[in-house]
């Protein structure tokens, strides 16, 4: 299969896949290349030429020295395997083990708490609302204050090793975590009981902002790190209401405003913004408000698109807005292109410029970092980001996993076995693999494989990139790097 | 009739080295190289192709290449596919080209992100091979004792230390080994290696074998002369992960006598060290009559055979034509020793060390061995000694292609061990 591309400047590139290279190509040896695929014999071609020039069709006229000169570069290229990579056969074997499992519990830099499943707001793309369809809705609405202490006690041991990390997350999470604020507090003073290791915690909270005043105190004394939900300004913040309806917006400026007031340093240091992107609001309205108002960088993230209950599907579709269309075909794309590209959100993956780039760059950095030897999709190693306990005593990686997904519990004691979850993993991802293995995209992977119906006998996954569909997004990643050179050049010595 | 414009590009596979008035291009397909020494006028173009709004392609007119005097360059680089000369008529649009040196641009000691992360992050994941001094028990005096284990994995008594006593002197316990063991689990340790002193003397060699089988690959090394009983039981039978490597000196050889005993032992590979030019026939008779395959020759630098170094060791051009290298080999050499890089080395006097030449960086019990990662990392830096830091490879066009500084190097105090200076001004 053909591993070369044209851009829409009329350039031709060869992708090398195994080297990670993009290789600009002369006509002639794409001349070559086309010839041999279609079955012809270049040498024998070649060695047929009559004359001191020849005419190629859409190409021009050469001598028979230029054009013997690129055949022999491009059987340069061919004998290093270039038109032909070798197929890499070590990429996607690794699988995990129990003793894996356990060293990436021992090293979790992150606990996070559900909380409550309770909230004052009732927004209108709410993941627990009647937009989506979310199996775990009726679950116990707050956390088993005893199980939070029983988990910290089981991670305490891994905590105390040496391959533990210097820093680990206190996280608590929702519904609205300041709802159920006793457990915040109890669960933060037992961490202060832990000798030897208690001073490896840090504490984070993301909250709504509307009970922000009443346990700033307890909050800033304790140096927590508030993560506040607002999308923007009056306007871009309209789908976070209360269940009557009324907007959440005048509330939330005013306790966000409390705490920049009477805690500038702690304000500047501790408090940060995330917006989702919808039908009201847009990349620069967002970035715009948050700039002027707080001189702050908010975290933008899209509505969750998996999950979405049908029978509301066209108000679904009418609210979603993706990035990359508003990055894209915004008003303002010139300005963002120009002066944003890499500050903003991860882009789905219409679009691969930085991680292609990042890959490109991490082959030229150290060849023993290759990553040859990696496990299929883009899913996180389990606990290697952050440990999950939700309200109803399941443990699972991430909030963002379906609890059908759950690694373990907690009952009258943690249930965790290693050894099953890392064999449940390898399950997984030997099914996924049928699909990562010919997929172009698979080294540049994100994708989460929870988000596949990887339970299912045949997983699906939406990003799955033919070779086709690769050298078409490389086409226009690289065509518009021949337009903008400094845009590559920033990336690769500021970012 | 106007100029033809043509847009000359260099191949994103092929690595530029610009130092002063000199140039080197180096083709990391075909591993050849092209230096150009006291050119101002070809370093400027070069420097104008690398500028940001160039990335490696400059749009030029034959008018433009003559006036310059880079016609013949032009024919050099299309020579050695190193990049091209392409009409403008046939791709309007400028080609994109990835240079390969981009994102490590900087000078003076900045490091790779991935570099910088690791002293602030994973650390601990640096360490790649752990080498333990078990005891340093030894009743034998050889004359490489101490010196020889500055250069490379060589048994030591660590006679150098007055404390030690070579009947009583200090030992690993086996707790001591496991909580090392403990300490970098989930690392990507590839290779263990267990040496003395006089390693048949360690009393625990039994446990150790049980605790280090299977997890590691482990390599055992016993000098010749301790093994007259042949090697312990332990490390020859059972672990299929386990190897036995035996360190001989020529000049200590009594044949044929030992030739015999050499055969008889069969050790999975056997270290040669030699020192002199007197051995080398030595050296082949052993290789001809031993007939295996898994044989090294350890040149040994004594302090006075800098000639024999010279003849036999030091790199030439040849040899650095004979390896191609990728850009990320180069790359990486740039930036770290890929030599020395990860490796950690416990001593029996309970020192951990980066670099055998170096100072320790701590004691056992003292420090963690992610402590001792940060502090090799952010103040040692003995991972980080890189040619292009030390004089005089810092001026040498070919201080990214050659090999990485070695212990040699460093015992020495020579670090351009090659003859690499005096040639590549003469080649193309």
């Amino acid at each position: 299969m053909r591993n070369i591309f044209k851009t829409a400047n009329n350039n031709h590139y060869l992708y090398h896949s195994q080297e990670n290279k993009v290789v600009f190509l002369h006509p002639l040896i794409n001349f070559f290349s086309e010839m041999e695929e279609t079955g012809m014999n270049a040498r024998q071609w070649l060695d047929n030429l009559e004359g001191s020039n020849v005419t190629i069709k859409g190409l021009g006229v050469f001598s028979t020295g230029e054009i013997t000169y690129y055949f022999k570069k491009y059987n340069l290229l061919k004998e290093k395997n270039y038109f032909s990579p070798v197929k890499d056969e070590q990429l996607f074997k690794r699988r995990l083990t129990g003793h894996d499992i356990e060293n990436l519990v021992t090293r979790c830099r992150e606990v996070i708490f559900e909380i409550t499943k309770k909230c004052i707001l009732d927004c209108r793309y709410c993941i627990q609302g009647d937009l989506y369809q979310i199996h775990e809705k009726n679950q116990k609405v707050n956390i088993d204050r005893d199980k939070a202490i029983l988990f910290l006690k089981y991670l305490r041991r891994y905590w105390s090793r040496s391959l533990s990390p210097e820093h680990i997350g206190i996280k608590f999470y929702g519904g609205e975590p300041l709802m159920n604020f006793e457990a915040v507090k109890e669960i933060v003073e037992y961490t202060k009981t832990l000798t030897g290791i208690s001073e490896k915690f840090y504490y984070y909270i993301t909250t709504n902002g509307v009970l922000l005043d009443r346990h700033l105190d307890y909050l800033v004394a304790n140096n927590f790190y508030i993560s506040i939900s607002l999308d923007g300004d009056k306007d871009n913040n309209s789908h976070r209401i209360y269940s009557d309806g009324t907007s959440s917006f005048e509330k939330v400026t005013a306790n966000v405003n409390l705490i920049r007031d009477n805690h500038p340093s702690y304000f500047e240091e501790n408090i940060s913004f995330q917006s989702v992107l919808h039908n009201r609001n847009s990349i620069t309205g967002i970035h715009n408000y948050f700039q002027e108002s707080y001189q702050k960088r908010p975290f933008m993230t899209e509505m969750t698109r998996v999950r979405v209950n049908q029978a509301r599907k066209r108000e679904f579709d009418k609210m979603q807005v993706s990035t990359y269309h508003n990055l894209y075909h915004g008003e303002d794309y010139p300005l963002i292109k120009e002066k944003k590209l890499n500050d903003l959100p991860r882009t789905p993956s219409g679009i691969i410029t930085h991680d292609i780039y990042n890959w490109l760059l991490k082959g030229l950095d150290d060849p023993g970092k290759r990553e040859r030897n990696k496990t299929p999709t883009g899913t996180c190693h389990p606990f290697s980001k952050g440990i999950f306990l939700a309200t109803d005593g399941k443990i699972l990686p991430c909030e963002r996993i379906e609890h059908k997904f759950s690694l373990g519990h907690i009952k009258d004691e943690v249930i965790l076995d290693f050894k099953a979850i890392a064999e449940r993993f390898n399950r997984y991802y030997d099914k996924m693999n049928r699909l990562c293995l010919s997929c172009s995209n698979a080294k540049f992977c994100k994708k989460c494989m929870f988000y596949c119906k990887v339970e299912e006998p045949q997983p699906v996954c939406n990003q799955y990139c033919s070779q086709d569909d690769f050298l078409r997004k490389l086409s226009d990643n690289i065509g518009y790097m021949e337009d903008k050179p400094g845009i590559y050049y920033k990336h690769v010595t500021e970012i | 009739m106007p100029d033809k414009s043509y847009w000359f590009y260099l191949e994103s596979f092929v690595y530029a080295v610009i130092k002063g008035r000199d140039l080197l291009l180096y083709n990391s397909l075909t591993g050849k190289f092209l230096s150009y020494m006291d050119r101002p006028r070809l370093v400027e173009f070069l420097l104008d192709l690398d500028r940001k709004e160039n990335l490696y392609v400059l749009k030029v007119s034959r008018e433009f290449l003559r006036d310059n005097g880079l016609e013949g360059f032009m024919g050099d680089i299309k020579d050695y596919f190193m990049g091209d000369l392409i009409d403008v008529s046939l791709t309007p649009k400028k080609p994109f080209i990835m240079p390969p040196h981009l994102d490590n641009r900087e000078e003076g000691g900045q490091r790779p992100r991935r570099i910088i992360r690791n002293v602030s992050g994973d650390s601990l994941f640096s360490i790649n091979e752990l080498t333990f001094f078990v005891t340093s028990r030894c009743e034998k005096n050889c004359t490489a004792c101490d010196s020889a284990g500055k250069q490379f994995l060589w048994c030591t008594g660590e006679k150098e230390s007055s404390e030690l006593d070579p009947v009583s002197g200090p030992m690993l316990e086996l707790t001591e080994i496991k909580e090392i063991l403990d300490q970098t689990k989930g690392c990507p340790i590839k290779t263990v290696n267990i040496i003395g002193g006089d390693l048949t003397r360690y009393p625990h060699l039994n446990r150790l074998v049980d605790l280090l089988c299977p997890s590691f690959n482990v390599n055992y090394y016993f000098h010749f002369s301790h093994l007259k009983n042949g090697f312990p039981d332990a490390v020859t039978s059972g672990c299929s992960q386990s190897k036995v490597t035996l360190l001989v000196d020529c000049s200590t050889l009594a044949l044929p006598c030992d030739l015999n005993h050499l055969k008889h032992l069969q050790p999975d590979k056997i270290v040669f060290l030699i020192q002199r030019d007197e051995e080398i026939p030595i050296l082949e008779e052993l290789i001809e009559n031993l007939k295996t395959g898994n044989i090294a020759v350890q040149p040994y630098f004594n302090g006075h055979n800098l000639d024999f170094f010279k003849a036999n060791v030091f790199s030439d051009q040849e040899s650095l034509i004979e390896t191609i290298l990728d850009i990320g080999t180069i790359k990486a050499r740039r930036s770290y020793n890929t030599l020395s890089y990860g490796k950690m080395f416990i001593r029996s006097d309970k020192k951990i060390y980066s670099d055998l030449n170096g100072k320790p960086l701590g004691r056992l019990g003292e420090i963690s061995m992610e402590t001792a990662v940060v502090s090799e990392l952010s103040e040692h830096g003995n991972w980080l000694k890189v040619r292009r830091d030390v004089v005089p490879c810092k001026d040498c066009l070919l201080d990214s292609i050659c090999p990485p500084l070695s212990n040699l190097e460093t015992v020495s105090g020579i670090n351009n061990s090659c003859n690499i200076w005096n040639d590549h001004r003469n080649m193309k």
